[in-house]
């Protein structure tokens, strides 16, 4: 057996781990040691928060509110029974919401909560992007139709120069007020998460 | 995570509720973003930081995102008894450095330097994330196939080894991928050890693996002794 210089052994020690495991997309044993993570890069949390938000967005993209709590039921393996007596509600109204028909601006920011405890969501950051979705649906939050008073006093307002129709329902929306609502409601959600929380703990 | 723990939300996670990842996210994104932006600035930083630090966020954020997006669809190939979940995350965007990063830092040094500009080739293999490649269909499904064998080798033997052994060995190599070119001080030093007593504990480990590698698989890699 031939003698080896260390360096020599050394690189090609790590041209071996390299080679398997540089792509691995499991960790090799005892790597769990390795894990000397520093939560503060440096970078601001305010930052790192809007990134985190864009992820959890694309993770509920596609599903409804209503649609989503659905699946979380069904994954505990919960019945509308059983998540309506501890949530206190009714079971019509959930099987409402879980058909996206409910709308949001009839429940009490405190009974929603209810229903997120009951399916072991603590937190509202998890569902932020699918209610906002949500309450874009509500009717209020659609911009009114600019339309120019026509009458005798105004003599440049014809029929010709009306602003034309929206063409769609997504133009209506108007997006500064649907946030200040969505705002609102996540945060009277927050609290009444937090006031069942403390009851909770006692 | 105050209430919901990794371990607690498992069950929804591996039948992938849409809500228990974003619980997952609420808690641990921080985390896992920090360790990889930590090893990404380190990669770019002993390059000669070729990219600004702007520009290594915005990869590192593709790679966190990639690595949550992936660990989704690969739920159920996680084993608790061998890494935790958050772990198990993080090694997955740290796999994917070599070809998200790595291409981008490539690519900023030889602009950098004020090379001629990159062939056709060489630009679409930086957009791909690729390196160039010429091999046949076959002849990559078999060098994924060793790849994969000498994978499972390399954990068998770092499996057998003690716990602290191999964490030390994969501290050290893992320092060096970054591409830190002085990886047993450097850890040493964030270990709070002096470089020779941390060095003498790495020869061993080195030399444990070695042992080990050769009673099993014999001397073809040249791992010998020395």
């Amino acid at each position: 057996m031939v003698m080896s210089n260390f360096d020599d052994v050394e690189l090609r020690l790590f041209e071996l781990f390299d080679a398997a495991l540089e792509e691995s997309p499991c960790p090799p044993p005892h790597v769990e040691e390795l894990d000397d993570s520093n939560t503060d890069s440096g970078v601001s949390p305010e930052i790192v928060s809007m990134w985190r938000r864009r992820l959890q967005a694309q993770m509920t993209a596609g599903f409804e509110f209503g649609s989503l709590l659905q699946l979380r039921r069904e994954a505990m393996g919960y019945s509308v029974a059983s998540v309506c007596a501890q949530a206190q509600w009714q079971p019509d109204r959930l099987i409402d919401l879980e058909a996206n028909r409910l709308d949001i601006n009839d429940i009490q920011a405190s009974s929603v909560a209810m229903l997120l405890r009951a399916l072991g969501i603590t937190q509202v950051g998890p569902i932020d992007a699918p209610v906002r979705t949500y309450i874009q649906k509500l009717p209020f939050v659609r911009q009114i139709d600019q339309v120019p008073i026509c009458g005798h006093a105004d003599h440049s307002v014809s029929v010709v120069n009306l602003p034309a129709p929206p063409s769609s329902d997504a133009e209506r929306i108007d997006h500064e007020a649907t946030a200040r609502v969505a705002d609102r409601y996540l945060n009277d959600l927050r609290e009444a998460l937090s006031a069942l929380d403390d009851v909770a703990t006692g | 995570m105050a209430d919901e723990t990794w371990e607690s939300l498992l069950r929804l996670l591996r039948a992938r509720d849409a809500i228990a990842w974003n619980q997952l996210i609420e808690g641990e994104y921080v985390q896992i973003h920090s360790y990889l932006l930590g090893h990404a600035r380190r990669r770019n930083s002993y390059q000669g930081a070729p990219i600004g630090d702007p520009e290594v966020q915005e990869v590192t954020t593709m790679l966190t995102n990639d690595a949550f997006v992936e660990a989704m669809s690969d739920i159920e190939a996680f084993d608790p008894s061998k890494a935790s979940l958050p772990t198990w995350i993080k090694w997955k965007g740290r796999a994917k450095m070599k070809g998200l990063l790595d291409p981008v830092i490539r690519f900023r040094k030889l602009q950098r330097v004020d090379l001629p500009p990159p062939r056709r080739a060489d630009a679409r293999d930086h957009l791909q994330g690729t390196p160039p490649s010429s091999r046949s269909a076959e002849s990559e499904a078999l060098s994924m196939i060793s790849t994969t064998n000498l994978r499972e080798q390399v954990m068998k033997v770092l499996a057998a080894m003690p716990a602290d052994r191999a964490a030390l060995l994969l501290r050290v190599w893992d320092a060096r991928l970054d591409g830190n070119p002085f990886p047993i001080r450097s850890v040493a030093a964030r270990a709070g050890v002096s470089a020779v007593a941390f060095d003498s504990r790495y020869r061993r480990a080195a030399r444990d693996f070695s042992t080990r590698w050769q009673a099993a698989y014999g001397d073809d890699r040249g791992i010998g002794p020395w």
